[in-house]
């Protein structure tokens, strides 16, 4: 997610009933895991599609469809290194 | 400071540890992006344009206005972002040394970017188009493509350079 979040950098998270597009989100992923992402398109009917911020970041493609139930909550503050 | 705090915390009580950066060096680059979003932006002014000759706007009229400069600033930022990755993951002291311009070229790209967004100017927009067609260029030239001009097949219908792939 460089350059908007750095290696070491907490989080404050929020758990929301819905995410729009460009949220970027913390997901219970099943191949990769605990994962923070963003929210490129997509609805909690048919599911999200999302991406790093960054090209060499894994792709839509590699993410896949994810599901609401997937999602623990909305990046709320990110406090980088300093 | 705030940072320092919560590494104290996190010391004592460690948080969950998420993963953000699946960032492989995975060395794959490619400019058309950036490209492609300078030409949405090229068109979000020409339709907006339109938009401004006719004599009153509707309500739908008026939804469309908000859509198209939602989208040319989404497209700015992209145009911004897809620039400075190039510039900063791939572009290394031999890139550089071959075109020295380049600093110079991606400043130019980031301030005219922002000029692009914050006016509804088809001459700013068709100047951005040209730097990072420039950019594009020297992008394919330190990957020994070869790249050729072509008018994009489709709206806003302007010159883009695209490496010559066989």
């Amino acid at each position: 997610m460089s350059p908007v979040v750095l290696h070491g950098a907490y989080l404050l998270i929020k758990r929301r009933r819905q995410y729009i597009d460009g949220d970027i989100v913390y997901v219970n992923h099943a191949k990769y895991g605990k994962i923070v992402k963003r929210i490129i398109s997509g609805n909690k009917l048919n599911g999200f599609y999302l991406a790093g911020d960054n090209v060499l970041s894994v792709s839509i493609e590699q993410m896949g469809v994810v599901e609401q139930s997937q999602i623990v909550g909305v990046v709320r503050k990110i406090i980088n290194p300093s | 400071m705030l940072f320092q705090l919560l590494e104290k915390l996190d010391n004592k009580k460690p948080f969950e540890v998420l993963s953000a950066h699946c960032d492989i060096p995975c060395k794959i680059y490619d400019p058309i992006t950036a490209q492609l979003a300078v030409l949405t932006m090229i068109r979000m002014v020409d339709l907006l344009n339109e938009l401004e000759e006719k004599d009153e706007l509707s309500l739908n009229d008026k939804a469309q206005f908000s859509r198209l400069v939602g989208e040319k600033e989404t497209h700015g930022h992209k145009v911004k972002d897809e620039i400075r990755v190039i510039w900063g993951d791939y572009i290394k002291q031999p890139q550089l040394e071959q075109f020295p311009e380049i600093h110079e070229l991606v400043h130019s790209i980031m301030l005219t970017a922002s000029a692009a967004k914050q006016k509804i100017d088809k001459d700013v927009t068709l100047k951005l188009l040209t730097l990072v067609n420039r950019f594009a260029e020297i992008f394919w030239i330190t990957k020994g493509v070869e790249t050729y001009t072509a008018v994009s097949p489709y709206p806003p219908a302007q010159n883009v350079i695209y490496p010559k792939l066989s």
